[in-house]
């Protein structure tokens, strides 16, 4: 999982952002703390950057950022999970939980963040192929220990019956070839409910 | 604040005493008083000597005299003038410092206003910081707007929009990014001050290892790398590194070893 990184210079040339911006954002929380990654270089130490994600999130910033203020930016990017509270009908009119997956989730009348989070994770997984039988045993998983943003989940599977774990964010793993794996990060799935609910 | 359907009652401690804590209207200690336990109140007026065992809610809090507080504070507003330890965080809407306060936890105030020592082991995040007295910050100091006339001591990362440092004293900021950044050295007092400064053997100088910003303008600044758009680098800096995007502009008696346009 090693990704590639970007300096900060370079980051600023492609993006045309300035250094205000760059600084703003991290204020606000918009480019998280966890990317700002420090190495040391000829002239002291330089700040690198996941390339990927931090080119992806500043593109999706440029684009809100003319109809959202800042500190809406900074709710959408970096969640707060608790304090969404969605009633049963909004959820279905945004269609943020699956038709097919709404008997895995007990009658409630409102949504969490988190909910809705474990909604996505479980939507990906039936995708993923991902029998009902374990979705269900997922569902308790997450209920009984929801996963931090910084974390990733990984899902194994060989024959019938899936295995789920929760890892740090920057941990490696490697697993045998025959084994099916789905991994996802929590956190940029968080970032797309928020999303999708900012949005709408 | 719990909203409590029951009558508040103040609690009052003057000469020497003790209490619990508890939710109350108001609080008054003066001379020396020792609160364990939680405390939740409206207006929290300490004069003397007093210890707060525990956490305290409060909507305004103004100490005078010596205060410790074991816990972590969250108030509308925190006023000092004396000397106050915080050994938990304090979260205020407005933090107003005339003496000396040290906090071991966070410091988060939508504005801060010091003329006196601030000491912040952990990170300073705000709205509006203004300090004319000695400022020390163990992590980041993250604000809108930063403005220092004395001595400021980061070991992070200061990052505002707009950042205006007068120097009158050694300071050292490990990092500063933001858009403005301004650093001048004061003009007050220059004679008396090289006199004191040759005795005490300190330089009235901004150590730091990284600026950056899309406007800079240092005087009296020693830093191993610059870096922005538009950069003046005034009088007795000496600067290792500079890269700038659009123009460079060195004054006389400055020291910029390498430049590079980038």
């Amino acid at each position: 999982m090693s990704e590639e990184l970007i300096s900060k210079r370079e980051v600023l040339d492609m993006t045309g952002i300035s250094y205000g911006q760059l600084y703003r954002w991290k204020r606000k929380n918009i480019l998280p703390e966890s990317w700002f990654i420090k190495k040391s270089s000829f002239t002291g130490q330089e700040t690198y950057f996941p390339k990927e994600k931090v080119l992806e999130r500043i593109q999706k910033i440029k684009e809100l950022k003319d109809d959202h203020s800042l500190d809406e930016l900074s709710a959408i990017f970096s969640p707060d999970s608790s304090t969404i509270q969605l009633s049963g009908k909004q959820v279905r009119e945004l269609n943020l939980i699956p038709e097919d997956l709404w008997n895995l989730f007990q009658a409630r009348e409102t949504f969490t963040g988190q909910d809705l989070l474990h909604g996505k994770i479980l939507h990906i997984a039936k995708e993923e192929g991902v029998e009902e039988e374990a979705l269900k045993e997922l569902v308790s998983f997450l209920e009984s220990s929801p996963p931090p943003l910084d974390y990733r989940l990984i899902g194994m599977s060989k024959g019938s019956g899936w295995m789920w774990m929760q890892l740090p964010g920057d941990s490696k793993w490697v697993m045998e070839e025959s084994v099916k794996a789905v991994e996802m990060d929590i956190g940029s799935l968080m970032e797309q409910v928020n999303g999708s609910i900012a949005t709408k | 604040m719990s909203a409590a359907q029951t009558k508040l009652y103040d609690l009052k401690i003057s000469g020497s005493g003790t209490s619990g804590g508890g939710t109350f209207k108001d609080v008054k200690i003066s001379g020396s008083g020792k609160i364990h336990g939680d405390l939740s109140c409206k207006d929290f007026h300490m004069s003397g000597s007093g210890k707060v065992d525990g956490k305290v809610d409060a909507e305004h809090m103004k100490t005078s005299g010596s205060s410790v507080f074991s816990g972590d504070i969250q108030t509308g507003t925190f006023t000092v003038s004396g000397s106050s330890k915080c050994n938990g965080n304090l979260t205020a809407q407005e933090v107003d410092i005339s003496g000396s306060v040290k906090i071991a936890g966070d410091l988060f105030a939508q504005t801060l206003e010091s003329s006196g020592a601030c000491k912040v082991d952990g990170r300073i995040q705000g709205q509006s910081l203004e300090t004319s007295g000695s400022l020390k910050v163990g992590k980041d100091c993250e604000v809108e707007s930063f403005t220092s006339s004395g001595s400021v001591h980061i070991d992070g990362l200061l990052n505002a929009d707009k950042i205006d440092i007068k120097l009158h004293h050694h300071s050292s900021i490990k990092e500063i990014g933001g858009e403005t950044v301004v650093v001048k050295q004061s003009r007050t007092g220059k004679f008396f001050k090289q006199v004191v400064n040759f005795f005490t053997q300190k330089d009235e100088f901004l150590h730091c290892d990284l600026i950056e910003g899309d406007l800079i303008t240092l005087e009296n600044t020693k830093a191993k790398l610059v870096r922005g758009k538009h950069i003046i680098i005034g009088e007795n800096c000496e600067i290792e590194n500079v890269e700038y995007s659009h123009e460079l502009d060195t004054k006389e008696n400055a020291k910029v070893m390498r430049s590079t346009k980038i």
